[in-house]
């Protein structure tokens, strides 16, 4: 019993891990513009997808991955170029569903470029487990929490310290405003989008050495990377990164304690019980709208 | 010399139906500048195309010599122009500091990573902002509040800590929409000194105002619209004694009391 749960909490905070940086990218578009971007996932599927490529024809490991990051990164601009700025007299609403949309064009185009084959990237510094106690450790583990760890701290730091962050937070509260202090709401919805691709990069290139990537990998880890958002809390990056990890160790005990068949299901039940009975997250404030 | 702000045959129509009509006036750099006159005079439309929101059907907007029709707000507000809202347009997510921060943001040079990675060079531009925010928080009286939450605050407070906001951007013309509006009088009074002492540092200051009071006391020099139209310019003085104003105020007819 104690080692399964020992076992399951490695697999939980790795897990959890990837989708906390989903989860990110998820708070960090909403903060800026009040859109949920149901194409963060396939920004995932993207990083790690373009990375076995760029690997297959030769390319150095850590070239083929900045590349990678760079092809997510413009991936996640041109959506907001393309797909979002031309519609930026449309509804909330209209703009999620165009975020639909464009998810499942580009699962589409990623069926035609890559095929349906299953894919992998190389684990970073080999595969030799790290053994605590009864359970193991991949050293692809350590990554995946290490560099997770260390992009939640750069961003955590950018909304708090900076002013460009404190700008893009002022463009969800109010674009008019923000606009007439002197801030280019575009070229912030432009870079919230280049930084929430970045992450969802980040997270697909880390991921790809433990779990298999192929099409449409980005689905699944966009609506867990969903749920962990509103787990925290829509629009509290750090709320969103607990929830990332506390719902990657809930499916990982389930999947160890009850049944693995029942992994995806746990991480959808909690996130149907977060919105029938905590609806602004574990971490949110409630809303309020001044009158 | 080119003139401090100018307007030239400025128009715009919505639909057929001009809210501001052939507009030509000029404004002194310094000066506490207002525009008057009845409702639905086109005052806020007038505000709107100064600062970019709304773009002129026809006509030129010159300021400190350079055309600002085609400009976006964000760029008008690079220019030197800011401006305040009837009702105080707040980031209320925000504490009272951060939406002066916000305001700075035009001041900032050092980019994302560098911020991230607290380089020092983003460390001290942070600091400088800080400082300036302080201060124009100070200037407006709410620096003991800086640390609040903005949606805590009383409605006089968030007019001042709008202004303190737009003074952040360090404007060279700064476009107040009543900023006595839903104040009371000892309020009003209060921002009628704070508006005279910004003019004193330096900023111009073109003003929307329906409180006459405050408008006759603080003003330099006076502009009347009327159905978007211009209708009279003067000091104070002049202006109340322009038996045209009077007219568009009262009316043709005998009745008293506007």
């Amino acid at each position: 019993m104690g080692e399964v749960f020992l076992q399951s909490l490695i697999t939980g905070v790795t897990v959890g891990s990837a989708y906390a940086l989903v989860g990110l990218g998820f708070a960090i578009i909403f903060n800026a513009s009040d859109v949920v971007n149901f194409a963060q996932g396939e920004f995932v599927m993207i990083g790690a997808m373009s990375a076995v490529s760029l690997l297959a024809v030769g390319l150095p490991f850590v070239v083929a991955i900045g590349f990678a990051l760079l092809i997510t990164v413009a991936i996640g601009m041109m959506l907001e170029k393309f797909a979002i700025e031309p519609a930026k007299s449309a509804t909330v609403v209209s703009t999620i569903i165009i975020t639909i949309g464009a998810s499942i064009f580009l699962r589409g185009a990623a069926l035609l470029i890559w095929g349906k084959n299953f894919h992998s990237l190389p684990a970073f510094s080999g595969e030799i487990p790290i053994h605590l106690g009864s359970a193991t450790l991949t050293p692809q583990s350590l990554w995946v929490m290490g560099v997770t760890a260390l992009m939640v701290l750069l961003v955590r730091s950018f909304f708090k310290r900076t002013v460009t962050g404190k700008a893009i937070l002022a463009c969800s509260a109010n674009p008019m405003a923000a606009s007439l202090m002197g801030i280019p709401v575009r070229r912030m919805m432009l870079f919230s989008y280049g930084l929430s691709a970045f992450l969802g990069g980040v997270a697909g290139v880390l991921i790809a050495p433990i779990a298999f990537t192929s099409y449409d990998a980005g689905m699944m880890l966009g609506l867990k990377g969903f749920a962990a958002a509103i787990l925290g809390g829509l629009g509290n990056p750090m709320g969103a990164v607990a929830g990332g990890v506390v719902l990657g160790v809930l499916e990982s005990l389930g999947a160890g304690l009850i049944s693995s068949g029942y992994k995806d299901a746990i991480a959808f039940i909690i996130l149907l019980l977060v919105l029938f009975f905590k609806p602004q997250g574990l971490f949110g404030r409630a809303g309020s709208d001044r009158v | 010399m080119a003139l401090f702000l100018e307007t030239n045959n400025l128009t715009k129509t919505f639909g057929g139906v001009a809210a501001i009509f052939k507009l030509s006036f000029a404004m002194g750099q310094g000066t506490v500048f207002s525009v008057i006159g009845p409702n639905g005079a086109g005052k806020t439309t007038l505000f709107n195309l100064l600062s970019g929101i709304y773009r002129p059907s026809s006509g030129q907007i010159h300021f400190r010599g350079q055309d600002l029709v085609g400009l976006s707000p964000h760029e008008i507000s690079h220019i030197g122009i800011s401006r305040t809202f009837q009702t105080p347009q707040i980031f209320f997510n925000m504490s009272v500091l951060e939406n002066c921060l916000v305001g700075c943001h035009r001041h900032g040079v050092t980019g994302f990573v560098a911020a991230a990675l607290h380089l020092p060079r983003a460390v001290s531009e942070a600091k400088r902002m800080r400082e300036m925010a302080m201060e124009n928080l100070a200037f407006c009286g709410l620096d003991h509040l800086a640390d609040r939450d903005s949606d805590a605050l009383p409605y006089g407070e968030l007019k001042r800590l709008e202004l303190a906001r737009a003074l952040s951007t360090q404007p060279r013309l700064l476009l107040m929409d009543e900023p006595a509006a839903g104040l009371n009088d000892s309020e009003t009074k209060e921002m009628g000194a704070l508006i005279s002492r910004l003019c004193e540092t330096g900023v111009s200051v073109m003003l929307v105002e329906h409180n006459m009071a405050l408008v006759m006391a603080i003003s330099h020099r006076l502009l009347v619209l009327n159905h978007g139209e211009y209708l009279a310019e003067g000091s104070p003085e002049q202006i109340q004694s322009n038996p045209k104003v009077i007219e568009a105020y009262l009316g043709s007819g005998d009745e008293s009391d506007g």
